[in-house]
């Protein structure tokens, strides 16, 4: 019950976190000085009266003597009203205006056709990461101070010390032009389960997941290497498991109080992408929406995504905290 | 469409930062930037490797022979922002026109020009030896004729005898009877005046509609868009005549009106524009304004500057610009500081001057006369420049896609041509696939009326095109040294590789970059930053005199070369004869004199140290620079601005910051910061300025990076600028001395009381062999055929085709070298790009043409269909890059 009551009262903590978030998104976005940029061939007046007929701005004027225009700004809160009645009346999250390549469609249907790419190749580098980065991990810690460790130590600085856009760069030289192992660039289409463009994002999931591999490793090595110290493995050697069961059975759980949120909150955090990866490999996914998003001023992408983001990372800190008590029963959330 | 492609191409860039598509310069870009795949193939020579190509060998001919293709051939290209919108109504940029250009196509074109007009070889191949260098042609495609009819349409155009005399305002085309959709659907006449309807349409504001009534003008076009609306338009320029007095009309409350009862006031800010770097301060205290009659006016005004017109307040303003300083202007002039509230009605589509008499003949009536025809009936260079098509869309599918307004809003949208399910074609190729982000591809469109026609054939040999859009550099040279894309643009990273390659070859743009220096005194002396001194004009030309352009260039960019002009070397001033107007004596000795040098009586040359026997000689050596003479105007710049400190607002004890103000802070940007610091602090070295300059570093202005120009946020605007229309150099001039084009950078100097007297040659024009005295503004007009729509006080008509060629070139030389002596902006920069080609394709001519480029895809003769070229690209272990390494 406590459980619930805690559940509860978080998720009512979230709401209204994410409700003020989003106020603020709005109101800061929309303070922004609006960008009225004329270029050869267009009429200022149309791109003022498209500016006008968006409901953004209001009496437009120009003073012919020195072409240039002065308007007011369409109240915020009866911007925010609007903007609230088409997504509650009519479902409507606004279209794009200012990112050159998402000019008038839909902001909600671009980002549900850039969001599978984005979760398949982080998913693939999830689970690729995770298992070889805790089977180095509990190697490491298991032949703590032997060659073996220090060989994994190496390798994990390597790759910790090595910057993702280098890591990507490596693999696409070596792995794609030099052996022509993959294509360069992830396939076009939606087909995303078929072998051909699963082929095709190996290299993007390499270069995401073996930062991570060196990071679970090292979580796991030292987590564990604490843990297996610990008089409490000693009893379970006592009463009769082996090495391999005792540090299955309770070093790797009592472990995971640590590691499981990192990999819980590193894929959540991956949902957003990888700006430069992404790009490296032209993978059609959400990594630079946001930014260009922000860059460009484009009000409906960016409250999307604003509002997306922000409810992922309100949920995962949630999910995080619950997952506590899950993999450790000593902890109980919300208990007195 | 050509036409609407080319003035996108007149479009703001600043260098350095803006994004781009693959294909160009140094990562160097701007919005007049294209995408790669706008070029084709190259290399002279066939590839050494085992590729299975039947027109391998030395021979040029056999060189440009296709492989007689077994598979399919696919031109596989990238770009850095994927199109979203090839609606021809609504496009918006470069990136848009990689689709819509394909997609659509012409009433008339450029082709090359072959020699005795032999176009193909008797087996049927085009006659590639043939193609004249330089030159062109322009053809008939999806129209079969056109007629100028000026003096037998309809007497509603209101054409005067005298325009129905002179003809070009009304022409009549009559379309091919087999256009057709991709879908097989026919295309008439009524297509393309219900498609005309929809882009003017002025519930949808459509981005296109402007090219309708700015450049190609038609009768009554901007009336039906701007339908509803109400402007404030200036008595002194404007699309109307101009009013006096004894035209308006005194109300009881005796405020004076138009006659149709619309609002007309005096505006403040037009009187303070004639004064161009002066304050009302210095003025009042110059003499050149009354100080009680302007302080009048200014209580009156409202926020705006606006002041009605009374009795009284048509006093204080002929009281205002009667000073000795002002020049006593007389009274009747008053009326041009007044601005007209213009209420533009209810128009139907009746009243807009395109309209189809059969179903297939267009009648289009426009305001500004196009010469399209030469006098012997052919078309001219224009047919195709500017009146090369009319927007076009499909109905059924069009009506489909319109949206409506979403709540809080009243503008229609429409997303027409912007998915594969929304495209409709009449061009050579249709969309087949489109994925939003990543690629798109298309094909051959077998209902487009070419492949029926013997003019196009041994053409459009190009399967398949497949674009991905590709951002990274990195990535870019991966795939094209792996041979998965067919060409790419050089840059600074890859230029010491593959400059000389037998693969590369340089693209003269027409881009003209410079540095804009803020000159508004009024927002100088305020900005807390110091620089009044950008205001004294011995100052901005000692930065031009000081800068050496050549190492500029070099240190900055990959292939771009110096400029000393507002125009670079692409532009052409008389196109039917091949003339460049940088060649031109008149350009030349226009930029000797901007630089120093001085014609002697005896027709040679000095530039104060060395004489040069003839202009040629002078031009040669040319290179911008006077180092003795820019610290001598430093100096005298130092001393004008300590002897006036509270006019420049200068406070010696302080440092002099000039702000270099950019929109992205990257190396390229970084690099030239670095630059200009140092031309700077060189400038000034060993002068009583040294030490006293800061350049300081300001990458926050984004996509504002213009209007904050404009605004004074910053001083200095590094090369920025604009691309073109290599047809219409005098056009270009709108980017500096058209202030209702929105594009000018120095918007605190006002072309329009800027007076410029020239006596013009003798001949048989409008205006021969009189000495006029006209605004620089008005001979900008009339250079463009513009000073009669819009209501300027000479209408002399230069455009084109309606003076001769070298006329229009001593007023564009003269009008060219009178901004340059502004020293707002010191021109640095003449866009060069470089690509390297891929042994896929191959042009069918090396040489550069500026009207078809090197064919483009029409022309693209494909040397591997994909499998062969898959083979080759194997039998080089994947990599190519030894083979694009390979010189001549």
């Amino acid at each position: 019950m406590y459980m619930f009551k805690y559940v509860t009262k978080r998720l009512g903590l979230m709401i209204s976190t994410f409700l003020i978030i989003m106020f603020m998104c709005f109101v800061l976005i929309k303070l922004l000085p609006i960008t009225v940029t004329v270029q050869m061939g267009q009429d200022a007046n149309i791109i003022i009266r498209q500016l006008e007929g968006r409901g953004y701005i209001q009496n437009a004027v120009m003073d012919p003597a020195t072409q240039t225009w002065s308007y007011e700004r369409v109240p915020i809160m009866i911007q925010l009203g609007n903007y609230l009645n088409r997504i509650f009346s009519y479902g409507d999250f606004g279209i794009g205006v200012n990112i050159p390549s998402y000019r008038g469609r839909p902001v909600i249907s671009v980002f549900l056709e850039k969001l599978p790419p984005t979760i398949l190749i982080n998913l693939y580098s999830t689970f690729i990461g995770v298992p070889i980065g805790l089977g180095l991990g509990i190697l490491a810690a298991l032949k703590k101070n032997k060659w073996q460790d220090q060989l994994i130590n190496i390798l994990i600085i390597l790759l910790i010390s090595m910057p993702s856009i280098v890591m990507g760069l490596i693999i696409q030289y070596l792995l794609c032009f030099k052996a022509g192992w993959f294509p360069t660039t992830m396939n076009s289409g939606y087909e995303y389960f078929t072998w051909s463009m699963f082929r095709s994002m190996l290299p993007p999931v390499l270069a995401l997941c073996l930062g991570s591999v060196a990071g679970y490793a090292r979580y796991t090595r030292a987590e564990l290497s604490e843990v297996l110290t610990n008089e409490f493995m000693l009893l379970a050697r006592t009463k009769g498991l082996t090495r391999g069961q005792a540090t299955l059975r309770h070093a790797m759980r009592n472990s995971m109080v640590v590691i499981f949120p990192s990999i819980l909150s590193e894929f959540i955090g991956v949902l957003s992408g990888s700006m430069i990866i992404e790009s490296m490999f032209s993978v059609p996914g959400v990594g630079r929406l946001y930014l260009d998003a922000i860059n460009t001023v484009d009000y409906d992408f960016f409250m999307l995504l604003s509002g997306f983001y922000t409810l992922v990372g309100l949920l995962a800190g949630i999910v995080i905290d619950i997952s506590y008590g899950f993999i450790d029963p000593r902890i109980r959330m919300g208990a007195k | 469409m050509k036409k609407k492609v080319l003035s996108l191409l007149l479009a703001s860039a600043m260098v350095f930062s803006m994004a781009a598509c693959g294909g160009k310069d140094d990562g160097s870009s701007g919005s007049s930037e294209g995408s790669s795949e706008s070029s084709s193939a190259s290399g002279s020579e066939e590839s050494s490797s085992s590729a299975p190509v039947e027109s391998s060998g030395s021979d040029e001919g056999e060189a440009n022979t296709p492989a007689a293709s077994k598979g399919t051939v696919t031109y596989r290209t990238y770009t850095s922002v994927m199109p979203s919108n090839w609606n021809e109504l609504t496009y918006e940029d470069d990136n848009d026109t990689q689709i819509l250009s394909r997609i659509s196509s012409g009433f008339f074109e450029y082709d090359f020009k072959f020699e005795d007009g032999k176009k193909f070889n008797d087996d049927g191949t085009v006659n590639a030896e043939g193609i004249l260098p330089g030159e062109f042609d322009v053809k008939y495609s999806a129209a079969t004729k056109l007629e100028d009819v000026t003096s037998e349409v309809d007497a509603k155009w209101g054409y005067t005898d005298e325009q129905k005399k002179t003809g070009s305002y009304a022409w009549k085309i009559t379309l091919r009877e087999d256009l057709k959709w991709d879908d097989g659907t026919p295309i008439d006449a009524n297509d393309f005046v219900y498609s005309m309807q929809q882009q003017l349409d002025p519930d949808f504001q459509n981005m296109r509609a402007s090219t309708f009534y700015n450049n190609i003008m038609i009768k009554g076009a901007r009336n039906y868009v701007y339908q509803g609306q109400s402007v404030w338009v200036d008595n002194g320029i404007t699309g109307d005549p101009g009013y006096t007095v004894a035209d308006l009309v005194k109300g009881e409350d005796g405020t004076y009106a138009l006659a149709d009862g619309s609002a007309v006031k005096f505006t403040l800010t037009d009187i303070l524009k004639q004064c161009s770097d002066y304050s009302v301060t210095d003025l009042t205290d110059m003499g050149y304004l009354d100080a009680d009659a302007f302080a009048a006016l200014q209580e009156l005004a409202d926020a705006d500057g606006h002041v009605p017109v009374t009795d009284e307040t048509i006093e204080l303003v002929a009281k205002l610009i009667d000073t000795d300083e002002w020049g006593h202007e007389p009274v009747e002039n008053v009326p041009l500081y007044m601005v007209g509230e213009v209420t533009y009605g209810e128009t139907p589509f009746e009243n807009v001057g395109l309209y189809a008499p059969s179903q297939y003949e267009l009648v289009v009536c426009l305001d500004a006369p196009i010469s399209c025809l030469k006098e012997d009936g052919t078309l001219s260079f224009e047919a195709a420049y500017s009146f090369a098509s009319l927007p076009l869309v499909k109905k059924d599918l069009y009506e489909s896609c319109k949206q409506a307004p979403q709540a809080g809003a009243d503008l229609w949208t429409t997303n027409y041509n912007s998915s594969l399910e929304t495209s409709a074609s009449w061009g050579p190729y249709k969309l087949t696939s489109f994925q939003s982000g990543k690629s798109y591809e298309m094909e051959k469109n077998e209902n487009w009326y070419g492949y029926g026609m013997e003019e196009y054939k041994d053409q459009f040999l190009i399967d398949k095109i497949f674009c991905e859009q590709v951002v990274e550099t990195a990535t870019q040279w991966i795939k094209f040294l792996g041979g998965e894309i067919d060409a790419i643009g050089l840059d600074v990273d890859h230029k010491e590789d593959y400059r000389d390659s037998k693969y590369t070859l340089f693209t003269p743009g027409t881009g003209s970059f410079g540095t804009m220096i803020y000159s508004n005194l009024d927002v100088l002396k305020t900005n807390g930053r110091n620089n009044g001194i950008l205001a004294i004009e011995d100052f901005r030309k000692a930065v031009s005199l000081y800068l050496d352009r050549d190492d500029f260039n070099t240190t900055l960019f990959t292939s771009n070369k110096p400029l000393y002009g507002l125009l670079g070397p692409s532009y052409y001033h008389d196109v039917e004869n091949g003339g460049v107007y940088r060649s031109t004596q008149q350009a030349k000795e226009g930029l000797l004199r901007v630089y120093g040098y001085t014609r002697n009586d005896d027709g040679t040359w000095t530039d104060g140290t060395n004489k040069y026997a003839t202009y040629e000689d002078a031009y040669e050596v040319m290179n911008g620079m006077n180092r003795p003479l820019a610290k001598e105007l430093v100096e005298a710049a130092y001393k004008e601005l300590t002897e006036n400190a509270d006019k420049y607002g200068y406070d010696s004890s302080k440092k002099i910051i000039l702000l270099y103000g950019t929109s992205i802070d990257n190396a390229n940007t970084r690099r030239s910061y670095d630059y200009m610091t140092k031309f700077f602090n060189e400038l000034v070295e060993g002068t009583s300025l040294e030490g006293q300059i800061e350049v300081q570093f300001d990458a926050s202005f984004g996509s504002n990076w213009n209007s904050d120009f404009k605004a004074g946020a910053y001083d200095l605007a590094v090369t920025v600028g604009y691309s073109g229309g290599a047809f219409d150099p005098c056009g270009f001039l709108q980017c500096y001395m058209d202030p209702a084009g929105g594009l000018m950078y120095s918007v605190w100097w006002n072309p329009d009381s800027e007076m410029l007297t020239y006596t013009m040659p003798e001949g048989d024009f409008d205006g021969a062999g009189q000495e006029i005295t006209m605004s620089v503004y008005n001979w900008y007009c009339c250079l463009n055929g513009l000073a009669e729509s819009r209501g300027c006080a000479q209408t002399y008509n230069w455009g084109e085709g309606f003076a001769p060629a070298d006329v229009r070139l001593l007023v564009l030389s003269r009008l060219e070298e009178l901004f340059l002596n502004k020293y707002y902006a010191i021109m640095t920069t003449s866009e060069y790009s470089a690509s390297v080609y891929g042994a896929k394709f191959k042009q069918i001519t090396d040489e550069y043409n500026v009207f078809m480029i090197f064919g483009g895809m029409q022309y693209l003769r494909p040397m591997y269909d994909d499998a062969e070229w898959a083979e080759f690209v194997k039998a080089n272990n994947n990599d190519l890059s030894a083979e694009y390494k390979k010189v001549e």
